[in-house]
């Protein structure tokens, strides 16, 4: 039986210093050899099985971090197939780029519990350690209405099951209406139906946005420092991490890679890269680097963009303020210290974003830094105690799929449909919010019509 | 005396509106076929309401024409009123429904029976059905013959039970309790013990009918008076529409007020099924005017439709007034309607109860699954309604003579049919009252409306044998001028010229600022194909049905993409078979409740098995796992 090959991040993608990317299936070792260029000049696949090696991974362009790779042939692995496991060392960040990279060349993601999935279809695990796994499932999923909506926590749930209640009864009342339109009228029901929609979708946005919040709490805001050469980045850098990571020197252009580093700003997890001073350059390597930098700047979260306020705004400056111009993006005034050339009336003209100043050596405004970012990701009130949000992807794409779907139904009344066109929207949209608490659908809306609304023949 | 000894392919036993489906289905295909009754005079009797159709009901006769059923014919040829119900609203629940001269229906139903090749019909109440154990299965039997009251066998390769409410019959009017059927027929009072002694499981349900009243004792003038609709539309496929441009007769709008509601809790002690005196279980969504007073007790008033039962007769039906009430009361509560004051009753309403089965027993074929050759359909399957009953008879009928011939069975699933959605409810879903048909049942009735039905099923009626060849080209034809005009208009570029916004304009759309697709324009809600015939020059002369086809894709073309997107995950569980004779037992985890059900139902897919109730989405990843490996052990 052929079977796909599939890859996922091994390891939790937390702070830790290794991340490990897995790869399985029939190609684990091709698609391995596309990305991983060993330190010999020699291929994976002609390695030995059970052996360990040392090279980089590369996405066709430019190197993304320093490996080891684990190879192990099937069946002799945990999923019997052929295995490869990339030990990364370069963070969250690039830990992801990796992923990415391996998914570009070959592989797909891995569903969640494939890999074990694999092991015991491959009969890798026997039939009382299958019994087990099989447990895991069911428990998982027998729970589903107690523990993993304990994950979700009861303020969580609680608001879905309330939303989707209405939901449904917005659906049971059509229905009945369809089903005896001689007792049931639906005159002044659009209306009523919007009203109701839009209420229920302020509540889906609401939990969006919580949503976002509690990501960036467990994950990180992936963030990016720019600037000009020696503009301050680096010792900014080190004044959030607290210890000298960056090479720090007076000389331009001294950051040569781009670093990543994950800063706890008071409970904000900041995944932060700085880069290399975006500048033209003709320093080939540096060159890289600016590229990069750029490259990581489309797909940031937070850009900080480091202002010398020692020097002059140049050509570099306004570079970077093009840029700047549709990102999130925070302007720190560095080296407020010394005497300023450039003021914030200046920037100003050019880039209308958040300004604050600091001085990274001196160790002020971080303060200011600090409450910037969280008014802007953390929207609304946002408390730090165990309050569990929507972090699921699948989760949160379900609220998503749900949102999306309740705005076709408000179009729908807008576009003036027959009401029976609403109801294949709000089933969407029930069904979506069903599947993040686990519930089946049909004879709730079955049931729902009998216990409320008087049929007649 | 010697006991009548006959042999025959297959054997109907009952017919009603699903025997009659039945027994014609199978003499069609060519075997040879007995249908039993316990009256020759009752063929195809309507014994409640006097109409075909109705709101999804509408759907399962148009379902029923295009597989080549016959009960879209006989309304045609019978009805004396006719209306296209939810016009208002989107075309997924556009419904006919026509009221029937039930005499004549009857009639009709008969002499096609009659004119039927290779059917017989026979005066005789079955008492037995006999079985010999089926080789290499477990518990399992097959069909081999039915006996009669007076001992005579009929051999037969196949049987369809549709024994409607006639089984172990009795009808309740207050204190009076007579044992018979509907409209005082005999009752089938020996069936029943065989089935169970084969070990199968019986429900009592319960059903009623409300009075007959005598026309000329009613005041019309103080009811509102309910007109069939100016332009008739057929029901089957069949007919040409000018046929059925007849003389309409009218019914009447009338309705119960505080006083009628008072009568009626006054009264309710005297109630069988208040007083406790009916064990089985009746429909909620079509409750005797008792139910309704109780269970809607701030409702003022409850809509009363007074229907003419034919044209010879001056029997009028009152329509949603069902009651179990003494007659005594039945004349008070009645009387209190406007334009009733001075009501006579022709037949009293009476509750009526009898014996069905539990349909899990079944499989979705309407195959007994531990009987090999029976099959069953309608009221005796635990449904209600005459539109469910042909609809399950002629799947029941289909199946009988394909099982003989070897062939495929027939399963419709829920994206094909609303006869899909029906069987797959009954056969999967926990069912304790009688099942009728509703829209709200059809998860992707924007795709099972009325006007494709002969898109989505003439050519398994083909397939099947029961549509000709003939009929089976013109729903290609159809077809393919429907997808040449979709095309067609899509290219067709409109510009904002005078004459463009002239007409738009006189439709109240905004004029165009530039120029657009003609499907962009019959998209607008208040625009459609045809409006816009006049600034389409180069439109080719259409057949109705086929610019009706071509403007409801082109205007809900979102709409039906989005419901195809559902069918299509729906789909997805569905493939996933169960393999037969799964031993359940051998699935570790799975929980108690789930596995019982799962051996009870033996569904054939994953996607049947998610529909059980008591089958929780965790048990269906156990399966699905447990498959999947097995699957992979086998390679």
């Amino acid at each position: 039986m052929k079977t796909d090959t599939i890859a996922a991040v091994a390891t939790a993608m937390a702070g830790s210093g290794i991340g490990i990317v897995r790869i399985s299936g029939e190609e684990a070792i091709m698609v391995a050899d596309r990305v991983f260029q060993m330190k010999s000049g020699k291929k994976l696949s002609e390695m030995p099985t059970h052996t360990i090696h040392y090279g980089y991974v590369h996405d066709g362009e430019e190197v993304l971090d320093e490996v080891m790779v684990v190879l192990m042939r099937g069946p002799k692995s945990y999923t019997r197939e052929d295995t490869v496991e990339i030990d990364c060392h370069g963070g969250v960040y690039v830990v992801k780029r990796v992923l990415e990279t391996v998914l570009l060349h070959g592989a797909r993601l891995a569903e969640p519990g494939e890999f074990t999935k694999r092991a015991f279809l491959n009969g890798r695990i026997d039939l009382s350690q299958a019994e087990s796994v099989m447990d895991m499932i069911q428990a998982k999923n027998e729970f589903a209405l107690k523990s993993s909506l304990k994950q979700l926590t009861g303020f969580v749930s609680e608001t879905i099951r309330e939303i989707r209640a209405e939901v449904l009864h917005e659906i049971a009342y059509i229905e009945s209406a369809l089903d005896d339109p001689e007792h049931i009228s639906l005159e002044g029901y659009p209306s009523r139906l919007r009203a109701a929609v839009e209420e229920i979708s302020g509540r889906i946005e609401k939990l969006l946005a919580d949503s976002d919040n509690g990501r960036i709490l467990k994950e990180g805001i992936s963030t990016v420092i720019v600037g000009k050469p020696n503009a301050g980045k680096s010792s900014l850098l080190n004044t959030l991490v607290g210890e000298e990571r960056a090479i720090v020197t007076d000389i331009a252009g001294t950051t040569r890679d781009v670093l990543e580093e994950q800063i706890n700003l008071n409970g904000i997890l900041l995944n932060v890269i700085d880069t290399a001073g975006i500048r033209e350059t003709e320093d080939v390597v540096e060159k890289i680097g600016v590229q990069r930098a750029k490259e990581y700047l489309k797909d940031a979260d937070l850009v900080i963009y480091v202002v010398d306020t020692s020097t002059e705004l140049d050509e570099n400056d306004f570079q970077i303020m093009e840029l700047l111009s549709d990102r999130n993006a925070i302007i720190l005034m560095n080296k407020s210290d010394l005497e300023s050339k450039t003021d914030a009336a200046q920037i100003k003209k050019h880039l209308e974003k958040r300004i604050i100043s600091v001085s990274a050596k001196e160790r002020t405004g971080m303060d200011e830094l600090e409450a910037a970012i969280r008014e802007m990701f953390l929207h609304g009130q946002v408390s730090f105690d165990d309050e569990i949000f929507i972090t699921n992807v699948r989760h949160k794409a379900a609220l998503q799929a749900a949102l999306d779907s309740l705005r076709l139904v408000v179009q729908s009344i807008e576009d003036g449909m027959p009401e029976d066109f609403y109801s294949i929207d709000l089933m969407n949209a029930y069904e979506e919010l069903g599947s993040i608490i686990g519930e089946a659908v049909e004879d709730d809306l079955v049931n729902e019509i009998f216990s409320k609304f008087c049929m007649g023949k | 005396m010697p006991a009548i000894e006959e042999n025959y392919d297959v054997v109907v036993v009952g017919a009603g509106h699903a025997g009659c489906e039945a027994a014609l289905s199978c003499a069609r295909l060519g075997l040879e076929t007995i249908i039993f009754t316990v009256s020759v005079d009752s063929i195809a009797m309507m014994p409640c309401n006097p109409n075909i159709g109705g709101s999804s009901k509408g759907h399962l006769v148009r379902e029923i024409d295009a597989l080549g059923g016959q009960m879209g014919i006989n309304i045609d040829k019978t009805f004396i009123q006719s209306k296209m119900l939810n016009k208002s609203k989107g075309p997924a629940v556009h419904s006919l429904r026509a009221q029937a001269d039930k005499a004549n229906y009857s009639m009709e139903m008969r002499k096609t029976l009659q004119e039927t090749e290779h059917l017989t019909i026979r005066q005789a109440e079955v008492s037995e059905i006999i079985t010999v154990p089926e080789e290499g299965a477990e518990d399992g039997h097959r069909l081999v013959g039915v006996k009669t009251v007076s001992g005579a066998i009929y051999h037969c390769k196949a049987a369809v039970l549709c024994t409607g409410t006639y089984l172990r019959a009795r009808c309740l009017t207050g204190e009076m309790i007579t044992y018979t059927g509907p409209n005082g027929l005999m009752a089938a009072n020996h069936l029943t013990d065989s089935l169970i002694k084969h070990g199968i499981e019986m429900y009592r349900f319960k059903t009623g009918t409300p009075a007959r009243v005598d026309k000329r004792s009613l005041d019309f003038s103080k009811m509102q008076e309910q007109k069939g609709d100016e332009r008739v539309v057929p029901f089957s496929f069949t007919t040409d529409p000018e046929d059925v441009q007849i003389e309409q007769v009218s019914c009447w709008l009338t309705y119960t007020n505080p006083k009628t509601h008072e009568i009626i809790r006054a009264n309710l002690d005297r109630s069988p099924i208040y007083a406790g005196i009916i064990e089985g279980t009746g429909p909620r969504y079509c409750p005797s005017i008792e139910d309704k007073v109780v269970k809607f007790a701030d409702k003022e008033k409850h809509q009363i439709f007074i229907e003419p039962e034919g044209i010879h007769t001056n029997e009028m039906y009152v329509g949603g007034m069902s009651s179990s009430m003494p007659e005594d009361v039945q004349y008070e509560m009645y009387r209190t309607l406007p334009g009733m004051e001075h009501v006579k009753i022709v037949r009293n309403a009476y509750a009526i109860e009898y014996d069905c089965i539990n349909p899990n027993q079944l499989y979705a074929t309407l195959e007994f699954k531990k009987i090999r050759g029976l099959f069953s359909g309608g009221q005796f399957n635990g449904s209600s309604g005459y539109e469910e009953a042909a609809c399950q008879g002629l799947v029941a009928g289909i199946n009988a003579a394909r099982s003989i011939q070897k062939k495929e069975p027939l399963v419709l699933d829920r994206s094909e049919a609303y006869i899909g959605v029906l069987i797959d409810d009954l056969v999967t879903k926990e069912n304790h009252e009688p099942y009728r048909m509703m829209t709200s049942r059809a998860e992707y009735r924007l795709l099972l409306r009325q006007d494709n039905a002969d898109l989505r099923l003439t050519k398994k009626g083909y397939e099947i044998g029961l549509i000709s060849r003939e009929r089976y080209e013109k729903v290609c034809e159809k077809e393919r001028l429907i997808e040449q005009e979709i095309k067609r208009v899509d290219t067709v570029k409109i510009g904002a010229s005078r004459e463009v916004q002239a007409l738009l304009e006189s439709y109240g759309s905004i004029p165009l600022n530039t120029g657009t697709s003609l499907t962009e324009l019959i998209r607008r809600p208040e625009l459609d194909y045809w409006k816009l015939e006049p600034i389409d020059t180069g439109r080719p002369k259409l057949p109705y049905d086929v610019a009706e086809q071509v403007n409801i894709h082109i205007k809900y073309e979102g709409y039906i993409k989005r419901q195809k997107k559902q069918v299509e995950s729906f789909k997805k569980l569905e493939k996933k078979k169960i393999p037969e004779h799964f031993n359940y037992d051998d699935v570790p985890s799975l929980r108690l409740e789930a596995r019982q059900k799962l051996k009870t139902y033996q569904p054939v897919s994953i996607g049947q098995a998610s529909r059980i109730s008591g089958v929780s989405p965790a048990d269906i990843s156990v399966l699905l796992v447990y498959l999947e490996q097995l699957k992979y052990k086998r390679g």
